[in-house]
Order: C-alpha cells, then sequence, then structure tokens
C-alpha cells in the first residue's frame, strides 16, 4: 500500500509540474486595461512591436556629402506609460561624393570609394501627442539614442563609428477589430533624425512599418 | 480495495499529465498559415560590386514555394540585365590640353550582359495584421543561398551569393487567395577573382574579397 501510495504522490506531482506550463493567457477582452486598445483619453498601448525602417541622408563621414542608407529591423518594449525602449539593427550603406576636378579639360581618374557595414543602435522613445480612437489613432514621439556602426571601406579598411542621435517620429496607427488577428496593431511612420558623429552632424529621413503583438 | 483504488488514482493522474504537456512551438491558431504550395512572379532589381566596382540591373523572377505553418520553402531563379562602368586609363600621363603633370587621362568603358541566378531560400512569418478575415497585412524575414553566373561581353563571373532580408505582402485569405508583396535583402557575394569560391574568365578585376549588395523585388504570387 505504501507503494501505491507512494507511486500516486509521484504521479501528482509530475502532474503539477506539466500543468504549470506557464501563465494561462486570457482572452483578449479579459485582460487588464493596460493591454487593451485605448480610448482616445487614454495613453498609448502598451505592447510589443515589430517592425522594419528604410532612412536616407547625409553623414559628414570621411568626406564632406557622404549618403547613408540604411534598412534595417526595429523592435519596441514598453517601460513605462508612454515611454518604450527601441532596439535597431541596421544594414548600412554609405555613397561618396567625391568632388571633381575643377579642369573640365583634364580627366583625372576618379577614385570609386564605397563602405557598407552593420549598425546597432538602443534608443528611448516618448509619445509627445497622441489621439485617436479604437479604430485608428495619431502620434508624435520624440526620441533619443545612441548606436555604433561597423563599417567596412575599401579605401580605410574597417572602422567603427559611433553616434548618437535625436528626433521626431510621426506616424498612424490602426487597430483591428478582429479578435483571432495576430497583430492588433498595425504602425506607419516616417521620422526625421538628426545624427552626431565624431566629424560633425548629419540628417536623416526614413520610413517604417511596424506590427504590435 | 484500498491498494486497487490508489492503483487507479496513479494510472489516471500519469494519463492526465500526458494530455496536459505543452502545445508544439508552431501550433499558433492567431496565424493564417502560408499556402501549402504557391508560385510566384516578379520584378527584382539588384546592386553589387564586381571587382570593387558597381554593378547593377534590373529583370524577372519566377518562385515555387512550399509553406508549412509559419515557415515557406522556395527555390527561385532570375533573368536580369547586368552593367557596369569602367574608367580605364588611356595611355601614359600627357601634357596639353590642360592636362598637368602626373594626371592620368582615362574613359568611361561599359560593360553590360546578362545576370542569371538560382537559389533556394526560407521565410517565416513574423506579424501579420488582419482587420478581418478577409485579407491581411504580413511581415517576414527572409534568407537565401544561390548562384550568381554574369554573362558579360568580357567577363564571365560565376560566384556563390548569401541573402538576409525581410519583406511585407497584402495577401488574401479566401478565393482568389493570391498576394502582393514587397522583398528586401542584403545580398553577400564574394569579389576577389582569386577566391575558391569565384570562378572568373576573361577581364577579372582585382577588388574587395567580398561585396554588400541587395536585391529589391515586387512579385504577385498565388
Amino acid at each position: 500500500m505504501v507503494k501505491h501510495l507512494s507511486l500516486a504522490l509521484v504521479a501528482l506531482a509530475s502532474l503539477a509540474s506539466l500543468g504549470d506550463a506557464g501563465p494561462v493567457t486570457p482572452p483578449f477582452d479579459e485582460r487588464d486595461d493596460d493591454l487593451a486598445v485605448t480610448e482616445a483619453d487614454d495613453d498609448s498601448p502598451a505592447f510589443n512591436m515589430l517592425g522594419f525602417q528604410f532612412a536616407s541622408g547625409e553623414l559628414p563621414i570621411g568626406s564632406a556629402h557622404t549618403l547613408a542608407l540604411s534598412l534595417g529591423l526595429t523592435i519596441e518594449h514598453p517601460v513605462w506609460p508612454k515611454l518604450r525602449v527601441v532596439g535597431e539593427y541596421d544594414a548600412l550603406w554609405l555613397v561618396h561624393r567625391p568632388t571633381r576636378d575643377a579642369d573640365a579639360t583634364s580627366m583625372v581618374l576618379p577614385p570609386d570609394r564605397h563602405t557598407s557595414g552593420h549598425r546597432a543602435g538602443l534608443a528611448v522613445r516618448r509619445e509627445l501627442f497622441g489621439r485617436g480612437n479604437s479604430s485608428a489613432r495619431s502620434f508624435l514621439d520624440g526620441e533619443l539614442g545612441a548606436s555604433l556602426a561597423l563599417a567596412t571601406d575599401n579605401f580605410a579598411g574597417p572602422q567603427l563609428v559611433p553616434a548618437v542621435f535625436t528626433g521626431l517620429r510621426a506616424g498612424f496607427d490602426f487597430y483591428s477589430p478582429d479578435d483571432d488577428s495576430a497583430s492588433r496593431t498595425l504602425e506607419v511612420a516616417m521620422l526625421l533624425r538628426a545624427i552626431a558623429v565624431s566629424s560633425g552632424v548629419g540628417l536623416a529621413l526614413g520610413v517604417g512599418l511596424h506590427w504590435g503583438n | 480495495m484500498v491498494a486497487f483504488t490508489v492503483r487507479r488514482l496513479a494510472i489516471l493522474a500519469t494519463v492526465l499529465a500526458t494530455t496536459a504537456a505543452p502545445a508544439g512551438a508552431d501550433e499558433d491558431p492567431d496565424y493564417h498559415e502560408f499556402p501549402c504550395r504557391a508560385l510566384a512572379l516578379g520584378i527584382q532589381g539588384h546592386g553589387t560590386r564586381i571587382g570593387g566596382q558597381s554593378e547593377s540591373g534590373v529583370g524577372a523572377t519566377v518562385e515555387y514555394a512550399l509553406g508549412r505553418e509559419r515557415w515557406q520553402y522556395f527555390v527561385e531563379s532570375s533573368l536580369a540585365t547586368a552593367g557596369f562602368t569602367r574608367w580605364v586609363p588611356s595611355g601614359d600621363a600627357m601634357f596639353g590640353s590642360g592636362g598637368l603633370a602626373g594626371d592620368v587621362v582615362a574613359h568611361e568603358v561599359e560593360h553590360a550582359g546578362l545576370l542569371i541566378r538560382g537559389g533556394l531560400g526560407l521565410r517565416w512569418l513574423a506579424r501579420q495584421f488582419t482587420p478581418n478575415g478577409y485579407f491581411g497585412m504580413e511581415l517576414y524575414l527572409t534568407s537565401h543561398v544561390g548562384v550568381q553566373r554574369y554573362q558579360l561581353a568580357d567577363l564571365q563571373l560565376t560566384r556563390p551569393e548569401l541573402a538576409l532580408g525581410l519583406g511585407v505582402q497584402f495577401r488574401g485569405y479566401r478565393r482568389p487567395r493570391g498576394a502582393l508583396g514587397l522583398d528586401i535583402r542584403v545580398l553577400y557575394t564574394p569579389s576577389d577573382p582569386d577566391s575558391a569560391l569565384v570562378a572568373c574568365s576573361g577581364d577579372c578585376m582585382s577588388g574587395a574579397t567580398s561585396g554588400t549588395g541587395f536585391l529589391l523585388g515586387s512579385t504577385l504570387s498565388w
């Protein structure tokens, strides 16, 4: 009998550990107000965002005019009401625009300088203005962050390019009325950034598309 | 009697424990899965480097894909134009015509031809926004490995390629099912003609050992 009781206790203990597989996610309608779609007067919804953004601008790296193109993924996580932490990873291309020789009759062989690399950044983003309803919402965010790029230049070789940036981001959030939608939010945004590197300050203009969970 | 009851309770507990096991990672009922089979046609532009020189072109692409839940495995092929411009020195340094000592007089030479690509890849459905049950806007992550073959007048180049990227597509979930997508990939290729991965004949130019380019395409799939 003791043997059978021990076997039962072991089985019941196994059941308890397997049953506790993780927190139970309640249906969307029953979730706390913090996770629900906002009303017009509520704070911005607190959920993670995953998306991409494409940016173009000029950076004072090497020469006076360097066109910087970037394409990357962005992850956003809420930490406080209206304040979010943003992680970015970009593929980076720098197109150098060398100055041509002033004497048009002398065909000087122009150097072909090109740079490509990777950039990782971390920023905080806070909503400055927001207005909308349960279907759509417009917003204006401010952001502040830093990034580190590893760029390979065919003239200078690999180099690290640290930068700090600040900017504005404006756009629209669209909310799905479908309870079965995997992502309840679709965000379209434009951004304008001032990026400071060791040799000066440049500007970047971009567009992004993000999905909230 | 007690022993019989305890034995039955133990068996019942074990059965309940196995049925309480968590579901597989890919069994997510909220996502509309990729179709089992799909054919896609589209246009694609590319930009790479050959011997340190920028090369670009545009062409048509065809793809066949097999889907399983949030994963899609595809084979693709494309035929595109290819061309780049190279500055070629024109003999010794020259004086006169405003030229200074040490200047190299050069002229532009255009190289044009075809690029044939083929590869295998996969996609993962990362996000899906569905305002109703009929269509949705999706984000996927993609990668592929393949081979490039350049056929230019004075250069024949074969090299491998690796691409990582993402895509956005607008997909319908009811008949007629279809998707219109935009795909952007970062392209990695070796450029050094002395590399074991590169087969080059003709005017093979020296340059960087690898280059980062891009593929940008739009496809319509069924």
